[in-house]
């Protein structure tokens, strides 16, 4: 058996740094459609005055390139595992970031959660007020008996099922509610309809009332959104 | 259908066998800069990290192997082999780590090559990519198939040659100059005899050529290049004696001797006339 290979980390650079900054990268975030990586904070930047990506110049999104990023967990932990102090030195970065951070700001909270899905308006939000002064929309959560299910269905009705919410709320922000009050299993499938029709869950509050609800003959408040188990077509 | 499942079972087989070595060792730098770029050039005390710290990164969760051809769902960023996903999608459609609905019908829209991640799998395991290389190879040849080329980098642009060649002489490679091309011809056209029509005038008139070419290939080029008639004749002259088509352009060039030579290039005229009834 040959000797082993020893590799340095500079070996690994050209894979673990930034084209942006030139620098490892902080909070690898890849562009879907091409799977180039950046730092976090570059690539945000720099869709701040293009939809390309940096490095194959694709277009990535015509208006909101920020959906199509996504934080890639795994070549984070490669890239502090292969560069030794890279993780504290981040982390104590950050946490002195923000301390001067709440100075200026009079009480600011600290970091809010990150979140897995980067989205631009989230950014746009003020950190801790978490929609309250979005515009509200009150929903009704009625659960759709299936005639048709044989045995008593794990799908029940809620104790109460009327909410107000932002009108940002998206339909998966309402499957993951009723999994979550309804103590289904996390990746339990759920159909939401308005008026019959299924609504996908990128849909928000707002282009449902928009389009389903008030156009509708019967436009009483507030406005009821079905759920049932999901059905497999085919 | 059967030859990638044949394949893929090769393919886990070798990496599964991978994957129970301890593998070689990786060596960390001392970072003491502020920023957080790249590390100053030094190797010394440097700690070693085990292969094994990175398996939990570096290994397919659906077939236990190290990355081949790896394959990243856009929609949550977990990474397979990309045998692995795809037969995995056959049957769902969900990712096989987090279970999302990966795309209601079509998941295979849904996935990237990752080759950030496979270069560097290929770079941590040693000799993977080696093994990798000729398990593909005997594949290929066990089948009779052609063996697909790898995907080459941006090749070094094409070097633009200075002056035309005669493709009846050089039927090779363009971007070379040949050693046996060695006369630079200057084709100077000195008019038309009275009556010569519809000719296009010659665009370039300088020529690279062989020394064993004739007179008659000289010929040949103008009439191709300017679209002569049967009914027209070229007088190709050199200096002042008008050549014979069976004359090499390599015996002219030691016949002239230096007279006939501009700037090194053999300078020869040539006119349009009709045959003589």
């Amino acid at each position: 058996m040959a000797t082993h290979r020893k590799h340095l980390v500079r070996d690994f650079n050209r894979y673990i740094t930034c084209s942006i900054c030139r620098g490892y990268l902080i909070k690898p975030t890849a562009v879907t459609e091409c799977l180039h990586t950046f730092c976090k904070s570059c690539i945000v930047q720099h869709f701040e005055e293009s939809n390309e990506c940096p490095e194959c110049g694709i277009q990535v999104h015509e208006t909101n390139p920020l959906e199509m990023l996504r934080l890639d967990k795994t070549l984070e932990e490669i890239i502090f595992k292969l560069v030794p102090g890279l993780r504290e030195k981040e982390e104590h970065q950050e946490s002195e970031f923000w301390r001067k951070h709440k100075i200026k700001s009079n009480g600011e909270d600290g970091p809010r959660a990150k979140k897995s899905r980067l989205s631009g308006e989230d950014d746009d939000g003020n950190g801790g007020d978490y929609h309250r002064s979005d515009p509200q929309i009150a929903i009704c959560l009625d659960c759709l008996r299936n005639n048709g299910q044989s045995g008593e269905s794990i799908v029940k009705g809620l104790m109460k099922k009327f909410i107000r919410c932002s009108t940002r709320v998206t339909v998966g922000t309402i499957k993951k509610f009723l999994c979550v009050k309804l103590k289904l299993p996390s990746s339990y499938e759920l159909d939401v309809l308005c008026n019959g029709e299924i609504m996908g869950k990128d849909h928000t509050l707002e282009f449902i009332y928009r389009t389903r609800w008030r156009l509708q003959g019967d436009s009483a408040y507030p406005m009821v959104l079905e759920y049932r188990p999901r059905i497999d077509f085919g | 259908m059967d030859e990638t499942v044949d394949r893929a079972v090769e393919e886990r087989e070798g990496s599964t066998r991978w994957s129970v070595r301890s593998g070689a060792y990786l060596s960390g730098e001392d970072e003491t800069r502020d920023t957080h770029g790249a590390p100053k050039q030094q190797a010394d005390d440097e700690p070693s990290l085990p292969l094994r710290d990175f398996y939990p990164y570096i290994r397919c969760a659906l077939c236990n192997g190290f990355f081949i051809d790896a394959t990243t769902i856009t929609e949550c960023l977990h990474t397979f082999c990309k045998s692995c996903i795809v037969k995995h999608f056959f049957y769902s459609n969900r990712c096989p780590n987090c279970s999302i609905v990966v795309h209601q019908t079509q998941p295979l829209y849904c996935i990237r090559p990752d080759r950030q991640l496979q270069d560097i799998v290929f770079k941590m395991v040693p000799y993977l990519e080696e093994d990798e290389r000729s398990r593909i190879c005997a594949f290929y040849r066990l089948r009779g198939l052609e063996v697909p080329k790898p995907v080459a980098s941006p090749a070094a642009y094409p070097v633009k040659l200075p002056q035309r060649q005669k493709k009846d002489l050089v039927p090779q490679s363009v971007f070379t100059i040949p050693s046996e091309l060695d006369v630079s011809l200057m084709l100077e056209f000195v008019g038309a005899e009275k009556g010569v029509e519809n000719y296009k005038p010659l665009e370039r008139k300088y020529v690279r050529v062989s020394g064993e070419a004739t007179v008659r290939h000289v010929e040949l080029f103008i009439r191709r290049k300017m679209e002569l008639s049967q009914n027209c004749k070229v007088d190709v002259v050199c200096g002042e004696h008008i050549l014979e088509q069976y004359q090499s352009l390599r015996e002219i060039y030691n016949t002239m001797g230096k007279k006939a030579l501009q700037d090194g290039m053999l300078v020869l005229h040539f006119g349009l006339v009709l045959p003589t009834q």
